[in-house]
């Protein structure tokens, strides 16, 4: 019998609490939904099929009647590499990654450290004198949506205004109870309009006058894959932008919602800061940035007893088994020093989060900042309101009090 | 110093341990990864931070072994013979299955445990000094190390290990992981001829290297002779590669993706002499190496010359013991447990690694000895399963597939199962000779292994398609649309 869990999942009033919904995905391997969408969220099974060939992200080979398969490009723009299969995915991923990471720039994202800690440092300052604040709206949100905007060379002050624009069209994407709702659809697609345009007229710009982020490097580059055209361009940076703030806003929130919601596990890296990096990957498995991924079947895929029908929408629910009783020991238990956490919050395979470490970077950071310098943290409202995305979830505000804000 | 090892196995070449730690981690190509595997004390956070990045877990970060002084004389006292991998990992899964009685660890070389795939990659590419190899260990040993002194005779009666210095250690379980050692070239041999099978001879050749040869003649085009030829490359250093068959690597892996490799080791530069074979190593009047004539008629000038053509197992020291050994290794049942001259398992005698030959359920009634890193650490973990498994709990045979890598002319090989047994190939992602693609391979309509160029990361599939013995030619579709499907002899 086709399942509505999914439904349920998606609907605001799940967003504090999915895990009991998540428990019940569990339960079977593969649960069909009334819309037809193959729900797994089995750690192995979703471990298997981030890196079987026969699985694509790209939606246009979905069945035209499936969940995926309503997917639109914003204008201007050639699919990204996180909707590509290969070739096409290597050689755009490659042509970013050539101004990002290893291996031709091995240390890219560790020479963003000083900025990021300076950036972390300044937003913290600013509490000084506070005893109630939102965290998401004073650090989690403006740290990384600036850590973005210096990577892409985009000026701070606007920064908000883009953000603005990110924010509406992440919550129009495809995790909707209703994904063809008109309302949600022309929200999302003026809000891809306008970081559309403003992202054509960057590049115009730093194509004219190319600084030292990685745009410029981009736009000019006569790699091996040769120039990228500028719909690349515009759909590359436009990603960039969007998943390179989106998710670790969730994530910086999250950090410290688990740990004042647990002060051993706060008393604890209070103790030892360098269990910040163990308390970011224990987030990142408890409260991913990311809660699902969508994927199509190419072919019959038989998981355990079931068998996923070509032309198929699949959503791997990534977060569910980050908490399979199968794979970790006390899935449901937050514990900063757990050792083999292998969690599936970045997912895997080729399409493995182009910026993961970066945004380990920036919740490292934050996390030791925060826990080092507010003085008594405490949660106003828990659980916290959450923003509207079920996959991009967070909270939308994390009001905390403290007796005092240490300097730094 | 901090003593790390990753399971390059395992690793899927996301790149997150060298964004952590840019210093101690390498990421050549798309999924080549070398490291740093005793980096300085100063990098052990950012070392720590890559552990825990890693999206597979395959990178161990050590601790102290100390004395820890607890073992329990009233437990039994394991003797493992042999220091390297195998031997190590056999300690450390002891102790892990919570064994507290005494141990002692025999190795012919002076070393602590160090890792060798890094012989004839890191350490010829990148110079990485071969006394920095030193593999970690997760827990305290508290192991006896009896290091310098070769076995030399096992009394299975008297329960005895003879040593090469005349005493003798008595056991009441013993593990034989006396691995490999590598085949001689059959023939005389001038100085300046090497094999690298150890850490003394890694030292030797790093410093013949640094004397700048004019050419260095590598015989044999297997992993390893691939691995130095492309290390060498990295260095300047001109190479003659001389195969004596039609590709490189293709007794186990074939002609196709040896093709690929011929291709790649000739872009690189190397001078690849294929079907060719040395007839003479000719030397100077000062009795080094000058020339090397090849059967192809010619002579190369090169004052070095490192032969790569496999490996012998160390089972010499065993003749005239109980346990049934021949060239292909000592003989055990699919728990490690050494046979003896009627097949019948000897009480309280274990083989693992390189030397042991077991039976595998893909190819019943045949016994297979492989040598690769990973069955070294499996195996380990069956022998400690069993000698540590309670009277009442079912035994856990080995069952593990092997699998292997190597990393040579910017690309990554891996693959799994027994692509050396197969007889047909099938190209299943991606074309050969145009970046990364996936192979299949087949014995009698099943699949027997798998292998992937620069696209380990669906190698996890394959190793299931392998395990399952699922139909060959395989009829399936991928999300790859650069794949032309051919199905076409292994070649060998």
């Amino acid at each position: 019998m086709a399942s509505t869990l999914l439904k349920r999942i998606l609907h605001p009033d799940s967003r504090p609490h999915p895990w009991d919904l998540y428990a019940d995905l569990r339960e079977e391997v593969v649960s069909v939904q009334d819309d037809g969408t193959h729900v797994v969220s089995g750690y192995d099974e979703i471990t298997a099929l981030l890196r079987d060939p026969r699985v694509s992200v790209d939606r246009s080979k979905a069945d035209a009647d499936s969940r995926g398969g309503a997917q639109t490009q914003p204008a201007g723009q050639s699919p990204v590499f996180l909707v590509r299969d290969n070739p096409g995915h290597d050689r755009l991923r490659g042509q970013a990654m050539r101004h990002f990471g290893p291996p031709e720039l091995a240390d890219g994202v560790e020479a963003l450290r000083p900025m990021v800690e300076d950036l972390v440092r300044r937003h913290v300052d600013r509490l000084t004198g506070h005893t109630e604040f939102d965290l998401v709206a004073e650090v989690a949100y403006p740290v990384p949506v600036l850590v973005v905007c210096h990577l892409l060379g985009i000026p701070f002050q606007d920064a908000l205004a883009l953000g603005g624009h990110a924010e509406e069209a992440v919550r129009g994407a495809e995790f909707q109870v209703d994904p063809h709702d008109p309302e949600v659809t022309a929200a999302r697609t003026h809000a891809q309009e306008e970081l559309s345009a403003y992202f054509a007229a960057h590049i115009e710009r730093l194509r004219a006058n190319p600084g030292d982020d990685m745009v410029s490097r981009m736009i000019h580059d006569d790699g091996p894959g040769g120039r990228m055209t500028m719909p690349e361009l515009l759909g590359t940076v436009n990603m960039l932008f969007v998943g390179g703030h989106e998710t670790t806003v969730n994530l910086i929130a999250n950090s410290l919602l688990l740990l004042l919601r647990h002060p051993d596990q706060l008393a604890r890296l209070r103790a030892d800061p360098a269990l910040a990096a163990g308390a970011v990957e224990e987030t990142l498995r408890l409260e991913p940035s990311v809660h699902m991924r969508p994927r199509i079947a190419v072919d019959d895929i038989r998981v355990g007893d079931q068998v996923i029908p070509r032309g198929s929408s699949i959503i791997l629910n990534l977060a569910a088994a980050n908490r399979d009783p199968r794979r970790f020991t006390d899935p449901d238990t937050f514990d900063i020093t757990r050792t083999d956490n292998a969690h599936l919050s970045f997912a895997g395979g080729i399409h493995y989060c182009f910026g993961a470490a970066l945004g380990r970077l920036e919740g490292q950071i934050a996390v030791r900042e925060l826990t080092r310098r507010l003085v008594n943290p405490r949660l106003l409202q828990d659980p916290p309101p959450y923003r509207v995305p079920a996959d991009l979830r967070g909270p939308s505000a994390l009001r905390l009090a403290v007796d005092g804000v240490r300097a730094a | 110093m901090v003593r790390i090892s990753v399971d390059l196995n395992r690793c899927e070449g996301y790149g997150q341990c060298v964004f952590a730690a840019p210093s101690a981690f390498t990421l050549h190509g798309l999924e080549a990864l070398t490291y740093l595997p005793n980096p300085p004390d100063e990098m052990r956070d950012a070392v720590h931070r890559a552990a825990l990045a890693c999206p597979v877990q395959a990178i161990t970060v050590g601790v102290q072994d100390e004395p820890a002084g607890t073992t329990s004389r009233a437990d039994r006292h394991v003797v493992v013979v042999g220091a390297s991998l195998a031997g190590l990992k056999t300690a450390e899964a002891l102790r892990e299955r919570g064994f507290s009685g005494p141990l002692t660890v025999i190795g012919d070389e002076p070393h602590r445990p160090y890792d060798r795939p890094p012989l004839t990659k890191a350490c010829v590419s990148e110079k990485l000094p071969p006394d920095r190899l030193e593999l970690p260990v997760t827990r305290t040993l508290d192991a006896r190390f009896l290091l310098g002194t070769a076995a030399v005779g096992l009394d299975t009666d008297r329960r005895l290990v003879r040593l090469a210095d005349g005493a003798a250690v008595g056991y009441d379980t013993v593990v034989i992981a006396t691995g490999t050692r590598a085949r001689p070239y059959p023939g005389t041999t001038p100085d300046g001829v090497l094999a690298v099978r150890t850490r003394d001879d890694a030292e030797d050749l790093q410093r013949r290297l640094a004397r700048q040869p004019r050419r260095v003649v590598v015989v044999g085009a297997g992993f390893l002779g691939g691995e130095l030829a492309s290390g060498l490359c990295d260095l300047g250093i001109p190479v003659t590669l001389v195969e004596a068959q039609q590709a490189p690597l293709q007794g186990p892996l074939g002609t196709t993706v040896g093709g690929v490799m011929a291709d790649l080791a000739r872009s690189a530069g190397v001078d690849l002499r294929l079907s060719t074979t040395v007839d003479e190593f000719v030397a100077g009047d000062d009795g080094a190496l000058r020339q090397v004539r090849l059967s192809d008629g010619e002579t190369v000038d090169a004052d070095l010359a490192v032969v790569a053509l496999g490996a012998v197992r160390n089972v010499e020291w065993l003749e005239g013991s109980a346990a049934r050994v021949d060239r292909n290794g000592v003989h055990c049942d699919d728990r490690c447990r050494v046979l003896d001259l009627e097949g019948c398992p000897l009480p309280d005698v274990y083989a693992a690694g390189d030397v042991a030959g077991l039976p595998h359920p893909l190819f019943p009634g045949r016994r297979l000895s492989v040598e690769h890193w990973g069955n070294a650490v499996t195996q380990a973990r069956t022998v400690a399963h069993d000698i540590t498994r309670p009277s009442g709990e079912v035994p856990s045979p080995h069952t593990e597939l092997p699998s292997f890598w190597s990393t040579q002319f910017g690309v990554n090989i891996k693959g799994v199962g027994f692509p050396g047994a197969a007889d047909r190939i099938a190209v299943v992602q991606g074309t050969p000779g145009q970046g990364s693609f996936s192979v299949l391979y087949g014995l009698a309509e099943r699949t027997v292994g798998a292998v992937t160029v620069d696209n380990g990361r669906y190698l996890h599939h394959y190793t299931a398609l392998v395990r399952e013995g699922a139909p060959f030619p395989p009829e399936f579709v991928t999300s790859d649309e650069n794949t032309s499907p051919v199905v076409r002899p292994t070649g060998r």
